[in-house]
């Protein structure tokens, strides 16, 4: 149970305690960094040498399921390397919930080293160069900001969910422009951190795994100092097209959840404001892609004629009419206006606040309503290049923010008799 | 023999009357009982019926899907339909008590009986209850899986699932109950072996293209995926 | 002998308010379970009071009953159910004494396939004088263009007759066949009836189904030349023999189509505004006044002499036939969540429900009823706040008995429950126990007493049945505000259909000078100027301003208003 491990052994801390002043800790969640440290350790070096570092760096690395103690495998004088234990990842909780497991290991460790900061990768480990590391950690020893938050580079059908649903709504709600506010690679002060732990503590723990808070959501709300660090290119893994919803349904919850939570907070916000930015700007070479949206076409068409008693329960009429004509549409014609899918998504939030439907299926049943979004953003984005998608998604951003005040006057007067 | 008449008379209107005024207390009895019971419940249904409108019991039965409960309630409210069960399940013990007061054998037994009985009663209402939601978030459940996997039948097999579990739990309460006997098991059976049966053939024979399509494009998909360039997280 | 109608002015239909009701469903004064005469008598003094002028009643005549008493079976009698003549003589009578008009239905389209006529006509051979009387064909093929109304029962406008050995024509139901409206002698037999009730002192008529009395091949066999001519030859007969009575026209069609039965005022005196209504609930629903002010400005302009009928509700469905497919689609998904409360092509819900008996929702509506151009008619019960019964088939649902008080039966008959003709509402929301007229009586924030307060303040002003309408254009487009000018009155009316507060600027320049006096507190509103006029409006607000010239407003201010 991820539960007990989240408390560190006696015996792990005595070892801890003997390592010395600690100023920075690089945590692993990807079991492969673990299995290659031949590899690792160069990158890591590398990526450490543009730091001006005071003490040494503890990197722990994940050793899934074994019962091996905690333990050293390296120490050097600047550099320790330590293994630590998770249980291998829970196919019933969602992968959210699973990588929670890994930040609480790695937050108590660096907090009981009293690091000076904390970078944690989830991603796979074969995205990992060493100006990950260094932007990574840089702002957080050398400028003092609280929270690193990642800035990718990727394709443009690549974070899919990101850019429909996580940025644009996570920005319009709490008022930061955070590309990447699920990370999953930050890095963190030893304040932050310490506060995070706390804010987890205080929650009632559920016998399904456990919600992790949302990071950048609570570091806002938190007013500590949030910057984003370009890393560089991230490649993004397929997911399996049976596993979608159950992987959306993971990601959104604890989303709005945090929606319910900080609603006192987000509610007085209006508009978003940048956030310091620090890397290299490179664009990615496209290569142009074919796409084929007949399925995904398919996949909303499926739902709008067998999801109507729950999409009726969630979304308005006007919106349900909306939807018809999009139904009927020609492939070709298929486009999702920005502000009908912001309405949606926000009409989604505040059903999942007010529990109209069993939340997990209200989650999944967003399913064919996503698809039908990716469906006609590739339509539109086919043929360009790298600086229309990023105004394009910008466009995308403005909508959600436009429309916050219906969200808002929906969260105040949950009545269901609206337009 | 006119004495013997009179003699046999008066035994006889002795015994009557004797009987009566040992039935009498026992008549009494019922009624205060009954009296008791129906005041008790009076009471108890007013405060009960109250606290069941404070938490919007009607909504919140609606809501977790037993509108079917809201059609067959009186006035269309489960909350009327519970507190007039809990009124009359109070006088009716109010009665019983009382008929046991009777102190006569066959009605004691009667009552040993129906008390026993009871147990049998709550056990198969909270069976229905139980299964009707079931049935609503299974057949739920099924529909979005379904929809999310592209099964254009998704409908069918939502229905299906929502009867299945249907059937089942009539099948179960009525065991409870003991009423039926192996007439219902083989009913039970029937329909249930039946409803798979046609949900088999409509989705197999019946739609055997369909299926077969389908089976043809997740083969498709697996390369598919990997070509197409969509990527979610 | 011929009574005369009740009143003396000839546009006394300009500024009435018309009450519909059901007999059956009124009161019932022999406790058979079925309301009558007898019972609608004991009632009149609750219907003066409320302040309606007119009572429309809807078919009482001896009929089968299998549409609600719109398959008439014989045009000259009172069903045995509802009384006799001499209940209706002696209730149109006590109607008269308390300056109530009334005004009864006529279906002269169709009658019931047990009208003796029709009895007739099926042993009749064709051609002959008898048969003539219907529509008859030896195929079903002829007047293909002609949709079928009654879409969820019927699937043909044609029905074979085995006695006749012919098909027989019915726009509605196969039990109600069409009177054939090009023979004469139909003509003359309609003419009789009319005569007939109008020689009681009746004083007004409504003609249901009109626009189908004539048929022609090739078309869609509604609102053609013949029919109209056909109207307009019993017009004629009745004005000839009659004063002020009025002739309201049953024409669910669209302005443009419902133009053309006002005539040149030699037709019929009034119409219903049917696509109107529609619009006002999806106005509502929206919180945008562009559907309303869409289908205004393609209502035409009447005859001097015409009014509009204006309504929120009736005893048939709410009708979704005039509008677009999307229209449709969203009323039914903003109104009829659940496919039950469908029926035909409409929605078949009473006001209450349909707005979530929110009370601010209903006096908003009922507000622009009484204050748009026309006659308002309000369907009875919904001036308590009524519920339906969606369960109880066809339209029945909208027609339960009247909720009179919260004893048995809701005080509308004593006959034991399993007698009365529909079960009464009981359900904690609207059941009769929570609705009813007793109650509202004595509660001084009834709807009732609004509704009644509502109408009296309507009847101190003749602008509002006679005057003339202008929009006006705020950019806030949930505000709906018009201006009606009738002889010196001018009234500037502003409505919030949406459910949070709203400012608006409105544009009065052209009225600079004026004081708007609030209606219904008489409270005087800052003077208008040249710049816009800034109002704020609570959820659902509307505003009656009635606007002075400054010397009569000084005339007119109260004391209050000076502190």
């Amino acid at each position: 149970m991820i539960a007990e491990l989240t408390s560190i052994s006696e015996q792990t801390k005595q070892r801890l305690q003997q390592i010395g002043a600690v100023d920075l800790v690089i945590g692993f969640a990807d079991q492969r960094a673990g299995e290659d440290i031949a590899n690792l350790l160069p990158k890591i070096h590398q990526g450490l040498s543009g730091l001006a570092l005071k003490g040494r760096t503890v990197v722990l690395v994940p050793n899934y399921g074994v019962a091996v103690g905690d333990g050293e495998v390296v120490n050097e004088e600047s550099l320790a390397l330590f293994q630590y234990s998770l249980p291998a990842p829970d196919p019933s909780i969602s992968a959210a919930q699973n990588i929670s497991g890994a930040y609480r290991v790695i937050w108590r460790i660096s907090e009981e080293l009293n690091a000076r900061a904390c970078a944690v990768f989830i991603s796979a480990v074969e995205n990992l160069t060493p100006q990950w590391i260094f932007q990574l950690a840089q702002p957080v020893l050398e400028r003092n900001f609280d929270l690193v938050a990642p800035y990718y580079l990727h394709r443009k059908f690549d974070a899919m969910l990101n850019s429909s649903i996580l940025y644009p709504l996570t920005r319009a709600i709490y008022g930061k422009r955070v590309q990447n506010p699920l990370g999953p690679d930050f890095a963190f002060s030893t304040p932050l951190l310490q506060h995070l732990l706390r804010l987890d503590s205080a929650k009632p723990r559920s016998s399904a795994g456990h919600d992790m808070t949302l990071i950048e959501p609570a570091a806002v709300v938190a007013k500590v100092k949030v910057c984003q660090s370009i890393l560089g290119e991230r490649t993004y893994p397929v997911v399996d097209g049976k596993d979608l919803s159950s992987v959306i349904a993971g990601i959104l919850a604890p989303v709005f959840l945090a929606l319910e939570r900080d609603a006192a907070f987000w509610q007085h916000i209006r508009g978003s404001e940048p956030i310091p930015i620090f890397g290299e700007d490179l664009t990615i070479k496209e290569e142009s892609v074919d796409v084929d949206v007949r399925r995904l076409l398919e996949s909303f068409r499926l739902g709008f004629s067998s999801l109507q008693e729950i999409w009726g329960v969630v979304l308005p009429p006007t919106i349900l009419l909306e939807l018809r004509k999009l139904d009927r549409l020609a492939p070709e014609q298929f486009r999702i206006p920005d502000e009908l899918w912001a309405r949606i998504v926000y009409e989604f939030a505040m059903a999942y606040r007010l529990r109209s439907i069993a939340r997990d299926h209200l989650l999944r049943a967003m399913t064919p309503l996503y698809l039908g979004w990716v469906a006609s953003y590739a339509l539109e984005m086919e043929a360009v290049g790298a600086v229309t998608v990023q105004q394009r998604l910008e466009k995308l951003c403005v909508a959600y923010e436009n429309m916050k005040p219906y969200l808002v006057s929906r969260w105040r007067s949950p009545d269901r008799f609206n337009p | 023999m006119w004495t013997q008449i009179q003699q046999a008379l008066n035994a006889s209107t002795a015994r009557v009357i004797t009987t009566i005024a040992n039935l009498l207390p026992g008549i009494a009895a019922v009624f205060a009982s009954l009296l008791v019971s129906v005041v008790l419940a009076w009471i108890i249904v007013f405060l009960f019926r109250r606290s069941l409108r404070k938490v919007n019991f009607d909504e919140h039965l609606a809501a977790w899907g037993f509108q079917s409960f809201a059609e067959w309630s009186p006035s269309n409210s489960p909350t009327l339909l519970l507190t007039r069960a809990v009124s009359w399940i109070i006088v009716l013990i109010g009665l019983l008590i009382g008929i046991s007061a009777f102190d006569v054998t066959l009605t004691s037994q009667f009552v040993e009986r129906l008390f026993t009985y009871l147990p049998n009663v709550f056990a198969a209402l909270i069976l229905l209850m139980a299964g009707s939601i079931a049935a609503r978030f299974l057949s739920r459940s099924v529909l979005i899986g379904a929809v999310n996997m592209n099964l254009q039948y998704a409908r069918l097999l939502s229905a299906g699932v929502k009867w299945l579990v249907l059937v089942l739990t009539w099948a179960m309460a009525l065991d409870h109950l003991s009423i039926g006997g192996r007439i219902v098991y083989i009913a039970f059976a029937i329909l249930f072996g039946g409803i798979v049966l046609a949900l088999s053939l409509a989705v197999g024979l019946g739609s055997k293209e369909l299926v077969s399509r389908s089976l043809e494009r997740e083969a498709k998909k697996a390369t598919e995926e990997v070509e197409n360039p969509f990527r979610h997280v | 002998m011929k009574r005369p109608g009740s009143v003396s002015d000839p546009l006394w239909y300009k500024d009435a308010i018309i009450y519909e009701l059901h007999v059956k469903a009124f009161a019932d004064g022999n406790n058979d379970g079925v309301g009558d005469f007898g019972g609608l008598l004991q009632k009149l003094d609750y219907l003066q009071e409320l302040g309606v002028t007119c009572l429309w009643l809807l078919p009482f005549f001896p009929s089968p009953l299998k549409d609600d008493g719109y398959d008439i079976s014989d045009y000259l009698g009172v069903h045995p159910s509802f009384g006799t003549m001499e209940d209706f003589q002696a209730f149109l009578s006590a109607a008269h004494e308390r300056n109530l008009q009334v005004l009864i239905e006529l279906v002269i389209n169709h009658t019931s396939d047990q009208h003796p006529w029709f009895q007739a006509a099926r042993m009749a051979a064709p051609g002959s004088p008898e048969r003539e009387f219907y529509v008859w064909n030896d195929t079903a093929e002829k007047y293909q263009d002609a949709r079928i109304i009654f879409t969820d029962t019927e699937k043909s406008n044609w029905t074979w007759d085995p006695l006749a050995k012919a098909y027989y024509w019915h726009r509605f139901f196969s039990h109600q066949p069409d009177l054939n409206f090009d023979n004469p002698r139909v003509i003359e037999e309609v003419i009789k009836v009319f005569r007939y009730w109008l020689d009681l002192g009746v004083d007004a008529v409504r003609l249901d189904a009109i626009p189908y009395l004539i048929e022609r091949d090739g078309t869609n066999c509604e609102n053609l030349p013949e029919t109209h001519h056909a109207i307009k030859t019993i017009r004629a007969e009745i004005d000839q023999h009659y004063a002020n009575r009025m002739i309201l026209a049953e024409a669910n069609q669209w302005p443009t189509d419902v133009r053309p039965y006002f005539g040149d005022g030699d037709e019929c005196h009034m119409a219903f505004h049917f696509p109107l209504m529609p619009r006002i609930y999806m106005s509502l629903r929206q919180e945008d006044r562009l559907p309303i002010l869409d289908i205004m400005a393609q209502t035409p302009q009447i005859p001097d002499t015409c009014q509009w009928a204006l309504f929120l509700r009736n005893h048939d469905e709410l009708t979704l036939e005039m509008v677009t497919m999307d229209e449709r689609d969203y009323m039914y998904l903003a109104y009829s969540a659940d496919p039950r409360m469908r029926i035909n092509l409409g929605i078949r819900r009473r006001l209450a429900p349909l707005l979530d008996n929110n009370r601010r929702r209903i006096e908003l509506l009922n507000s622009l009823l009484f204050s748009f151009p026309g006659t308002p008619v309000i369907y009875y019960g919904d001036e308590i706040g009524m519920g339906d019964n969606i369960y109880l088939g066809d339209r029945n649902g909208v027609r339960t008995p009247m909720q009179w008080n919260g004893d048995r039966n809701a005080g509308f008959s004593r006959a034991i429950p399993a007698r009365l003709y529909s079960p009464v509402i009981m359900d904690p929301v609207f059941g009769y126990e929570a609705i009813n007229v007793e109650a509202q009586q004595s509660d001084q924030s009834s709807l009732l007493t609004w509704v009644r307060n509502m109408i009296a303040l309507r009847k101190l002003f003749r602008v509002f049945g006679r005057g003339s309408l202008e929009f006006l254009n705020p950019s806030n487009r949930k505000i709906l505000a018009y201006v009606r000018k009738y002889d010196g009155e001018q009234v500037l009316c502003v409505a919030n259909l949406s459910r949070f507060a709203q400012p608006v600027d409105l544009d009065l320049a052209t009225m600079e000078g004026m004081v708007p006096i609030e209606m219904l507190g008489y409270v005087e509103f800052p003077v208008i100027t040249s710049q816009p006029y800034r109002l704020t409006l609570g959820p659902y607000g509307f505003l009656w301003l009635e606007l002075h010239t400054p010397s009569a407003s000084a005339a007119a201010a109260r004391p209050e208003s000076l502190s």
